[in-house]
């Protein structure tokens, strides 16, 4: 089979997965719940409720419901937020940008801290170093992460501003005072992006510190993952002929790990990117609410308590639809990166 | 052997010699003992502690720090924090026994089944857990417990809900290898039925990837638990639980950091202590990974 015919038969698989997604959601808000309290607030009249059921066919039998359900999805009409008082979708998205910033700075924690651990333990293997990743990597998976985000808070925020030290911010994506004085222009949404385009260093500074804390926090947790693949991946590259080969050439150690190696080890971390993507937006909505980030997973949270099915169904489309997405994308990055994958 | 019995003794002999094994691991084994001393505190923390401290409000000896009395220190209504961990380890633990507990319950059955018997059913099967696997799981279990409303049940069932396509999975995956096996063809050569061949035969030749993966799975579990009952689901306000101890904590995180602290690292404690055994198991139960 060849590449785009695998990428073919994958669209057409997660055709079948979203259509699954869609049949929870709509089972949970619309067969668990009472469907008509979803669009009627305190401001309804009675005499709109009739109209309401013939637009949505809530008296009719549930298939038929689904199809509209489904329908109004394709067209972009995802339902409407009490709390937020606007469209469900345009709620989302606008707080999209905010949880993909956390989410790839989260990622660039995990890269640049789970790639060289991994490898440094595979070098190292059961020596000090290696039990220390070992350790590290196993409190990552095993740390509540929002007892974590407050921990951070506790030390980064208050104590080294007791001590007068630096002390980094703990709340929000930016200060707000400062942004009267250096208004953000929104050109992708993502603020540390955005304030270096238009050379605006005040608030890129103050974005990139307010980002530290929580995005840290969110990458601790999927960093064992990537650490654990690298050194496993690792350990069986350095077994290889060409590294044993390259060894007996004489090139110095360094060459055999950086030039031979590690590009090698990579590949299978690859793979588990799908679980990492899965653990940073399984992750969102609590680190989110630790530091008060205003993107949709607190938006989900916030849901919750004004009892906001909609949204929170919303939301949870949206997980889905990235990570299947993501899957989706490295599936195919890992195809093209390695020629041997048959499908 | 007499193969009329079913396969479970040789493999317990076997879980045996695993065992013998795990204990020589120092690190595997530091995470048994932290389990089982986890068990047995949860078991009897309603003999060590009275349950009515977590009732009595004792208003002016609130937010005391840690001191030789309260030695974890006490909480904005004046509950010893150290009594309260000890309570709330109950609940987390049995939630966290509850859930995967059901999840294997409803998971193994349907996935045997299902990869021994094959055709649609399978492929339908397998389709279902798809689409559980296509949603992250603590925002599938923060849907469903949305869904059905606040409450500790509730929370508990969500979380068997996003929790059984997991083993659905592996077992079907395993079945699928075990049952071209030379005996199972003997069984059936023999006229046992197909229900006795899985419960009896193949489910156990089957246990060693289920058991690495539940008991790393006890680890995540509890950590998704008590983040849920941080965000507000399960428990009720006053209930001992170690999610809730610490979303009451997060008011007071710069003037009593301790009833923040504590909490989290009793929950952290718990959860290693599993990942630590489930990652021992993994080695001493792979052949290839053994000495």
């Amino acid at each position: 089979m060849k590449l785009w015919e695998y990428v073919v038969r994958r669209i057409f698989l997660l055709v079948f997965v979203l259509i699954g997604v869609t049949f929870i959601t709509f089972f949970l808000s619309q067969v668990l719940l009472d469907p008509l309290s979803l669009y009627l607030t305190e401001k309804t009249r009675a005499g709109a409720i009739p109209a309401i059921i013939a637009h949505y066919h809530l008296n009719d039998p549930w298939p038929i419901r689904y199809g509209v359900y489904v329908l109004n999805l394709l067209k972009g009409d995802w339902g409407y937020s009490r709390s937020l008082s606007q469209p469900v979708l345009q709620g989302l998205l606008e707080r999209f940008p905010a949880t993909l910033e956390l989410t790839i700075a989260a990622m660039l924690w995990i890269l640049l801290m789970g790639i060289p651990a991994g490898t440094i333990s595979a070098l190292k293997k059961n020596k000090l170093p290696d039990h220390v990743t070992r350790v590290f990597a196993l409190a990552g998976v095993s740390s509540p992460i929002f007892w974590l985000g407050l921990i951070l808070q506790l030390v980064f925020f208050y104590y080294f501003q007791l001590i007068g030290l630096p002390h980094l911010p703990s709340n929000g994506r930016i200060d707000p005072s400062l942004a009267i004085d250096y208004p953000i222009t929104t050109i992708t949404g993502l603020m540390v992006l955005d304030t270096l385009i238009t050379g605006n260093w005040v608030m890129f500074e103050d974005s990139l510190a307010h980002l530290v804390l929580p995005s840290f926090a969110l990458g601790f947790v999927g960093l064992g993952v990537i650490m654990r693949i690298m050194r496993s991946s690792m350990l069986e590259v350095l077994r290889q002929d060409y590294i044993i080969l390259a060894r007996s050439k004489g090139l110095p150690e360094r060459a055999v790990i950086y030039r031979h190696a590690l590009k090698n080890a990579m590949i299978p971390t690859v793979t588990v990117a799908g679980l990492v993507v899965a653990a940073l937006l399984g992750g969102a909505p609590l680190t989110e609410t630790v530091f008060g980030w205003p993107g949709m997973g607190r938006l989900a949270v916030d849901a919750i308590g004004r009892n906001d099915a909609p949204l929170i169904m919303g939301f949870t489309l949206i997980a889905a639809l990235i990570l299947v997405l993501a899957n989706l994308g490295v599936d195919i990055l890992y195809a093209y990166l390695d020629p041997r994958i048959k499908y | 052997m007499n193969l009329k019995r079913s396969s479970w003794s040789p493999i317990l002999a076997e879980l045996k010699f695993a065992g013998h094994l795990l204990v020589q691991n120092k690190i595997v084994l530091s995470g048994i003992v932290i389990s089982v001393g986890v068990l047995i505190t949860a078991i009897l923390s309603p003999f060590v502690v009275s349950p009515t401290i977590a009732t009595t409000i004792d208003l002016p000896d609130r937010l005391h720090p840690p001191s030789a009395t309260h030695w974890f220190g006490t909480d904005d209504f004046g509950r010893d924090l150290l009594g309260m961990i000890i309570l709330s380890t109950r609940l987390d633990v049995s939630a966290m026994l509850e859930i995967v507990g059901a999840g294997l319950l409803i998971g193994v059955p349907l996935g045997a089944f299902s990869g021994f018997l094959g055709g649609k059913l399978d492929e339908a099967l397998m389709r279902i857990t798809d689409v559980f696997f296509s949603i992250p799981s603590l925002i599938l279990a923060l849907a469903v417990a949305a869904a059905l409303g606040r409450g500790l049940d509730n929370l508990i069932l969500a979380m068997i809900v996003v929790q059984w396509p997991g083993y659905a999975r592996i077992l079907r995956g395993q079945v699928l290898v075990e049952k071209d096996r030379l005996y199972v063809d003997a069984l059936r050569a023999l006229g046992i039925g197909k229900v006795r061949i899985i419960m009896l035969h193949i489910i156990p030749n089957t246990i060693y990837p289920l058991l690495v993966q539940c008991t790393l799975d006890l680890g995540g579990v509890i950590l998704t638990f008590a983040g849920l009952s941080f965000l507000g689901f399960g428990a009720s306000a006053l209930t001992p639980e170690l999610g809730r101890l610490i979303t009451a904590g997060q008011t007071y995180i710069f003037q009593a950091p301790w009833l923040t602290a504590f909490p989290g690292i009793a929950i952290l404690i718990i959860a290693l202590a599993f990942n630590l055994m489930g990652d021992g198991i993994r080695d001493v139960l792979d052949p290839k990974l053994r000495r």
